[in-house]
């Protein structure tokens, strides 16, 4: 089946079955940053963003994603977002493993879109929603932090006035 | 990153994970397994009526073209299950394929054929695990049901390792006014899931040479199985070692085994065959949690010296674990912990089991998270204080005359017990809720405000590298290093983890001014036949793997290339750890100081439980640790931390219990640098299980808790006859 969609900012028609598992779709077509987890959608490692909404992909079916805009990884690095999260992660001494890159950046980037200045609450609920243990929790939250204020700087915002 | 081309190289080192490689004729494939325990397999084959597709093929033992097995120190592994079969869940065949979701479906199509003459599980236990058996029928009419033999479910002790000092039986039998024996039973079960990419291999041919890309651990080991199992000579076997989840003693040789079966289905089939596990194989297989029993015995006298010591380790080592003896003797050194009593009897046993072989994270912990546990029950019934009781009986060092058989070396052993019990107020809360404990039960237990329970316990133990007891490696450690230009240094070792990466890089800027851009990874493992002609033997590269000691080397390479006044390049420097240093362990006695370097930790856990929720709340963690020179600090206290977090993950089942304040401090030291990876393991679980008992005022003694655990354990508490005071 032919499903044409919007792939990492450009006009795709993936070749896939119904029922196929978006991850598996990904995966075929060399998007690698997508990992097989736990295949019930808890873990995360194969969140991408759907309609720049954080989606674990071994639970999407092809058939869903018709005309929708997907954005993993491999694209989202490079924008202004991943790159104040990415750096962010770095300031802190993130060392990621590789397996919950997806995970972490796309939480962080969901967590920052919805909130102009992260919470301890929120921070503390971000963190427990990680199953890896690659990186400590302070460390992690630091990165967010760190995150948060290269967006802000980023976009000239101080308390959230313009 | 460390791929090189040049034409002899058998070995690479690969930053990617192997289920990211890919080729456009690449066939998947799926492990059939035995859903049974046990029994003998006569056949296995395609049901009858099922259409096998085209390019999908179906290999079992009938398939490999060389050896139907792989060797692990001495121990032989079926590739495929052939005949008797050891547990639920053994591999019987490879089933390959180019689409992932018919190969699930074949699956299911797969027929056993037990052998009937056998006493076997009822019928219906059969077809409530697979729909397909084909059950022989005798005598052309259906069998009855027989019921299950019990004499097939005893285990067989297939590694034991006794240890006697003294005369411990004589101590334990006399009953004086002025000791007490004192027994407890302990339980660690715990199951850490590093929950990364699972364990699997990618083979391809190419240029006549089969290419396997695997997180592998032992190279050698992986080629020799392949060699053997394929009939391909060794040099035409290219392994890249790819990005790997940590330390599992289980995939040392399992990945070898996993290799030797992809490789058969790259031979028939000639295409590219990727196997990974599902996480369900993963857990089950590969992550089966341990069941190690712990009994200790121990006569103290009223002054807290501890008399006498036995204990009883029961390790189930599954089916067919070739580390049975090597986990066995490492369980037995460090059985008594930091204790050194003069009349001991350590009996650990490993027992064949129908189960895959057990994943053991940190080695120690079990034996650790028991004897300490044991020290903290002799305190509260005996009203010792815990660090006195420590102080009274810690470990002598070699000088002294004992007949303990093992020596540590544990430094500043009592001034970091000292620092975590002033840290965490120790000694006053102790005090404080052992009050609380003995006082509850004369609590009106219907009074308006219930008063929080709350415990603080204390636990020690030590970490040790460079283990010279193994059984399966005559280890030299070593460690080599080339400097091919003046600012660039080539390290022949596999990489480290990244902060390890960071302290190396640290040390050579500081030596050498060589910036961390000029560092490289270099490791090519000698081949068996290289080996065999110079005496060694295998599992080399992973024995000598410990990090600790390859910081230690790295630093002696480092003050050569300094010292030299006159430097020619390329220059090359190889630094061993001296032969006088390994003298110190008699193998054939078991006797001695079995590890090169050792670090000590201790750590207290203060929590609280609510008597509303009935749930635990950890108050604090305090850890000191002496672990000779801290190269650099921070990275050492992230390590410590990130392990504090792995270690609350297991402790109560299916929860993440959380730590707000967790302390981390190291001893000032100028001694060199000892391992800290894994003494979080050791310290931290007594710890927590002794407080909690404390708290509920009754003997957790065992691991994971599950959640409604502490309901139970607080009810029973309330209304029995409080069994930790006497």
């Amino acid at each position: 089946m032919k499903i044409p969609v919007i792939l990492n900012n450009e006009k795709t028609i993936i070749d896939a079955a119904p029922d196929e598992r978006l991850l598996d779709v990904l995966r075929r077509y060399k998007i690698l940053s997508v990992k097989e987890g736990c295949g019930k959608g808890t873990c995360g490692f194969c969140t991408v963003l759907l309609d720049k909404r954080p989606v674990p992909s071994c639970i999407i079916p092809a058939g869903l994603v018709r005309d929708a805009s997907i954005e993993t990884l491999e694209s989202f690095s490079k924008t202004k977002p991943g790159i104040d999260i990415l750096k962010g992660f770095d300031q802190a001494g993130m060392t990621l493993c590789g397996y919950c890159n997806a995970q972490r950046v796309f939480s962080t980037y969901a967590l920052l879109e919805r909130t102009y200045r992260p919470s301890a609450e929120e921070l503390d609920v971000l963190a427990d929603s990680i199953p890896c243990t690659c990186t400590d929790r302070k460390t992690f939250i630091n990165g967010v932090l760190y995150a948060t204020a290269n967006k802000h700087e980023r976009e000239g915002r101080k308390n959230g006035l313009v | 990153m460390h791929r090189k081309t040049t034409k002899n190289r058998h070995t690479f080192i690969s930053d990617e994970f192997y289920s990211d490689i890919s080729t456009g004729d690449m066939l998947y494939a799926v492990l059939v397994r035995s859903p049974f325990p046990y029994g003998t397999l006569t056949d296995v084959s395609f049901d009858k009526e099922a259409k096998i597709p085209d390019g999908y093929h179906f290999f079992s033992a009938k398939d490999i073209p060389g050896k139907k097995y792989i060797r692990t120190l001495g121990q032989k592994t079926s590739v495929f299950c052939n005949g008797k079969i050891g547990y639920k869940g053994e591999c019987i065949g490879i089933l390959v394929g180019p689409d992932k979701k018919v190969l699930h479906e074949l699956k299911k199509k797969v027929m056993f054929s037990l052998d009937s003459t056998e006493i076997i599980r009822q019928e219906h236990e059969f077809s409530k695990s697979y729909d397909s058996l084909a059950v022989v029928p005798k005598n052309g009419k259906p069998h009855k049901a027989v019921l299950f033999d019990e004499q097939e479910t005893q285990s067989e002790i297939i590694a034991e390792r006794i240890i006697t000092a003294g005369t411990p039986d004589q101590i334990l039998k006399k009953r004086t006014e002025d000791s007490v024996v004192i027994e407890g039973n302990w339980k660690d079960m715990r199951q850490y899931h590093p929950n990364k990419e699972t364990a699997g291999v990618f083979c391809q041919m190419k240029g006549g040479n089969i290419h396997i890309y695997a997180p592998v651990l032992w190279i050698s080991h992986l080629r020799t199985s392949v060699a053997e199992v394929t009939g391909i000579p060794e040099e035409k076997i290219i392994i890249t070692r790819t990005k790997n989840a940590g330390e599992n003693l289980n995939l040392l040789w399992q990945v070898s085994l996993l290799a030797a079966r992809t490789c058969i289905a790259t031979c028939r089939t000639g295409k590219p065959v990727l196997l990974q596990l599902s996480r369900r194989e993963q857990e089950q297989i590969i992550e089966r949690p341990p069941e190690i029993a712990i009994r200790h015995r121990t006569a103290v006298h009223k002054t807290g010296k501890i008399m006498a010591m036995d204990v009883l380790i029961e390790f189930n080592a599954g089916f067919g674990n070739p580390f049975a003896m090597d986990i066995v003797n490492r369980l037995a050194v460090a059985s008594c912990g930091i204790y050194s009593p003069e009349h001991v009897r350590i009996r650990a046993r490993a027992t064949q089991t129908h189960n895959p072989p057990p994943y053991i994270h940190s080695i120690d912990s079990q034996v650790f998270y028991a004897v300490e546990n044991q020290i903290q029950k002799i305190a509260e019934m005996t009203g010792l204080s815990p660090i006195e009781l420590r102080r009274i009986n810690k470990c002598r060092l070699p000088t002294t005359k004992t007949a303990f058989p093992f020596f540590f070396d544990i430094g500043k052993a009592e001034d970091a017990v000292s620092a975590v019990a002033k840290k965490s107020d120790f000694t006053r809360k102790y005090a404080v809720y052992r009050l609380a404990e003995k006082g509850r039960y004369e609590y009106n237990s219907n009074a308006p405000f219930s008063p929080p329970l709350r415990g603080i316990a204390l636990a020690c133990g030590f970490e040790g590298s460079g283990y010279l007891g193994t059984e399966s490696a005559k280890m030299s450690p070593s460690l080599q290093i080339t400097l091919p230009e003046e600012n660039k240094i080539v390290i022949h070792s596999v990489p480290p983890s990244q902060s390890i990466l960071e302290i190396w890089a640290k040390m050579i800027t500081d030596e050498l001014s060589i910036e961390k851009k000029n560092i490289s990874f270099d490791f090519e493992p000698e081949t068996e036949l290289a080996k065999k002609a110079q005496g060694k033997d295998a599992a080399q590269e992973f024995y000598s793997d410990d990090i600790s000691i390859k910081t230690i080397l790295l630093k002696k390479c480092l003050a050569t290339v300094k010292r030299k006044k006159e430097k020619a390049f390329p220059m090359t420097v190889r630094k061993n750890i001296p032969p006088s240093k390994k003298s110190q362990w008699n193998h054939e006695l078991f006797r001695g100081t079995p590890f090169l370097n050792t670090s000590f930790g201790a750590c207290t856990v203060e929590l609280e439980l609510d008597a509303c929720t009935y749930r635990e709340k950890l108050l604090g963690i305090c850890i000191v640790i002496d672990a000779g020179k801290i190269l650099s600090i921070k990275p050492a206290e992230n390590t410590v931390k990130l392990a504090v977090e792995q270690c609350l993950s297991t402790v109560v089942d299916e929860e993440i219990v959380r730590c707000a304040s967790v302390s981390v401090q190291f001893m000032q030291s100028e001694k060199e640098p000892k391992q800290i990876g894994h003494i979080v393991y050791s310290i931290l679980p007594a710890a927590f299980s002794s407080a909690l008992s404390q708290a509920l005022a009754t003997t957790v003694s065992k691991l994971p808790i599950q959640t409604d655990t502490l309901y139970e354990l607080s009810e029973g508490g309330l209304h029995h006859e409080n069994p930790r005071h006497s």
